[in-house]
């Protein structure tokens, strides 16, 4: 992505989890879901995360499954469980195992990715419908399966990608193995612990020396932790090495350091590491004190904007809401067209998504006093 | 829950109206939990009866009711929480020297009629089509002129001493119409604007009258003394209102 007409202008959602369907458009830069506990805001981030993968279901099934149970699985059928939990299942039935993620840019290039599962035998004790679904019992017999993948205990079943002219399938073990395939854009996700990820900082800090941004975003942050004096990675006599943060002249690993910490370093080097990118957060304003979220999303829109990143990222804290919003009061061109916030809220047993720009939102809250979750 | 709104033009009538319905209605002052957007000097009141809560808001002068109604209007279509929505709207408007298209006009122009519930549909992302009951109640309502005339006349109209009262207290102001003090509009004594100054003094002779150990104190102070409810005129204006 190089400019606003490669971003995702509009995405349409369906069968995904409990999205039966759902609309979601005039995206911009920074894309805010908000709403209550368990109203759906993460399988949004989620449904455009599988839409970036395109082919490259590797990078789903491994980002995807692994963040909503840090990668631990009760065997087999567990991870069969979750695999199938990605699907909108009526009835309780395997029938039509089959999401579609549409989109369109705002270049007007329309892009549309299908998962469809056909599950192993294996799973037959997780459809409570299997007695009725005897068509499915023929699939049971892993008939497009070659002879070593039939042999193979773990074998879960095959997933088929496609979008609309092309197909891939690929069959799914337990070890999660998939080769490499096009993905549609650059994306990253950020859940609420991936900052504590000593890897992925050590890619960011990486990536951030290898371009010579480390001392812009340095003085970035510290407009929020000024008792920061440097950032360096030290190898050790081993050959491994770590990140630190200097502090009085003391070089301190970064894993001592709060989560507030951790996280703004992981957030905004990650905007600057991966740019022309999909930026998928989860509970943006987590860990972070209400004295450092002005210049926390003042670092989201410049490295937006700067970088061609459009971010997605969810929240429940109408005080960062709040924040954010008033931190841009004087920026019309933001408030109008560089934020959307989009609502998920039950109502009368209807998910609807409720969109406003953040002049709208700011004028509900100020004049009115809405609670926008 | 229920919400209820009285548009009203001022802060006679915001007290005059909230009084009423704490003497008749039970209803109770309470902490106002809703905002609608209003200027500064547009000081609601909140009252309340259980779970049936009105907002009286002076418009503080006939021209910005409108703004107020659309205010309202706004925040519905943005509401998100049910328990929120307001469900019924009075307004409260001075006849003075207006025609009733003027009156509606002055309101919106979904109004099919003065004292006549319309139902004023507002559409909602959250809730599709929202129905607020509307109804515009002109002040007096079968004569010209303001909240004032209305007090004054229900005095008269009741009989008894306070209509002596109110007798003597219109013939002592109007003998006073050119002093400087009842001269709104300079260039004219006879103009309707110098004509509700001088109901204005009237309404403030006759509280100190029927009131005299409040004659300095706070009108609304004063205006709590008397019992409104025995007034018939009043018991009729406000009968809509027994309906919240």
């Amino acid at each position: 992505m190089n400019s606003k007409e490669d971003f995702y202008k509009d995405i349409t959602i369906e069968n995904f989890r409990a999205i039966e369907k759902l609309k979601i458009e005039k995206l911009t830069n920074i894309n805010l879901f908000f709403g209550g506990n368990n109203c759906g805001k993460t399988t949004i981030l989620e449904a455009i995360f599988a839409h970036a993968c395109g082919f490259n279901a590797g990078a789903f099934f491994n980002i995807v499954l692994p963040k909503r149970t840090q990668g631990n699985y009760f065997g087999i059928y567990d991870m069969g469980e979750n695999i199938i939990h990605l699907f909108r299942i009526g009835s309780n039935s395997f029938e039509k195992m089959k999401f579609s993620i549409n989109a369109t840019d705002y270049n007007e290039e329309k892009k549309q990715i299908t998962y469809e599962f056909n599950p192993s035998n294996i799973l037959d004790d997780l459809n409570l419908n299997h007695f009725n679904d005897i068509h499915i019992l023929k699939n049971f017999n892993n008939e497009n399966q070659n002879e070593e993948t039939n042999k193979t205990p773990d074998y879960l079943g095959d997933i088929k990608v496609s979008n609309g002219s092309r197909t891939k399938t690929f069959p799914i073990n337990l070890n999660m193995n998939f080769p490499a395939n096009t993905t549609f854009k650059a994306a990253n996700y950020s859940d609420i612990l991936a900052h504590r990820n000593l890897l992925s900082s050590m890619a960011i800090y990486s990536g951030m020396k290898r371009s010579n941004k480390l001392e812009e975003f340095l003085k970035d942050m510290k407009d929020v932790f000024p008792e920061i004096e440097n950032i360096e990675v030290i190898p050790f006599r081993n050959n491994a090495s770590n990140l630190y943060f200097e502090v009085n002249g003391k070089k301190i690993p970064i894993s001592l350091f709060g989560d507030g910490m951790r996280r703004w370093f992981y957030l905004i080097g990650n905007l600057i590491t991966y740019k022309n990118s999909v930026h998928l957060i989860e509970e943006i304003d987590s860990t972070f004190h209400p004295d450092s979220m002005p210049i926390l999303v003042k670092a989201l829109y410049k490295y937006s904007e700067l970088y061609g990143n459009q971010i997605f990222m969810t929240s429940h804290n109408q005080e960062f809401l709040e924040i954010m919003l008033n931190t841009f009061k004087d920026n019309q061109d933001f408030l109008e067209n560089k934020i959307k916030i989009f609502t998920l809220k039950n109502i009368n047993n209807e998910i609807k998504l409720l969109s406003l720009n953040g002049e709208e939102a700011l004028k509900n809250i100020e004049d009115y006093g809405l609670e926008l979750r | 829950m229920k919400h209820t709104i009285i548009i009203c033009e001022g802060i006679t009538d915001r007290d005059l109206i909230s009084i009423y319905l704490q003497q008749v209605n039970g209803y109770t002052l309470t902490k106002n939990t809703q905002k609608f957007g209003l200027d500064r000097d547009q000081k609601l009141l909140t009252i309340n009866k259980e779970d049936n809560f009105i907002y009286i808001i002076p418009s503080i002068g006939k021209t910005k009711i409108k703004t107020v109604f659309e205010k309202i209007c706004d925040k519905t279509k943005n509401e998100r929480n049910e328990d929120n929505l307001i469900s019924k709207l009075y307004v409260f408007i001075d006849s003075d020297e207006d025609s009733q298209e003027n009156l509606i006009s002055l309101v919106d122009d979904r109004i099919t009629a003065i004292n006549k519930w319309t139902d004023i549909k507002i559409k909602s992302d959250a809730f599709n089509l929202i129905t607020i009951k509307t109804i515009l109640l002109a002040i007096p309502p079968y004569e010209k002129g303001a909240i004032e005339r209305f007090v004054l006349s229900s005095f008269i109209d009741n009989g008894g001493e306070e209509k002596r009262i109110v007798n003597k207290i219109e013939e002592c102001v109007e003998t006073l119409k050119d002093v400087k003090y009842l001269r709104k509009n300079k260039e004219n004594v006879d103009n309707p604007s110098n004509k509700r100054f001088r109901d204005k003094a009237k309404v403030g002779c006759l509280l100190s009258i029927l009131s005299p150990d409040w004659s300095t104190g706070e009108m609304v102070e004063k205006l709590k003394q008397i019992e409104w409810y025995k007034l018939d005129n009043f018991n009729r204006l406000y009968e809509k209102l027994s309906e919240t």
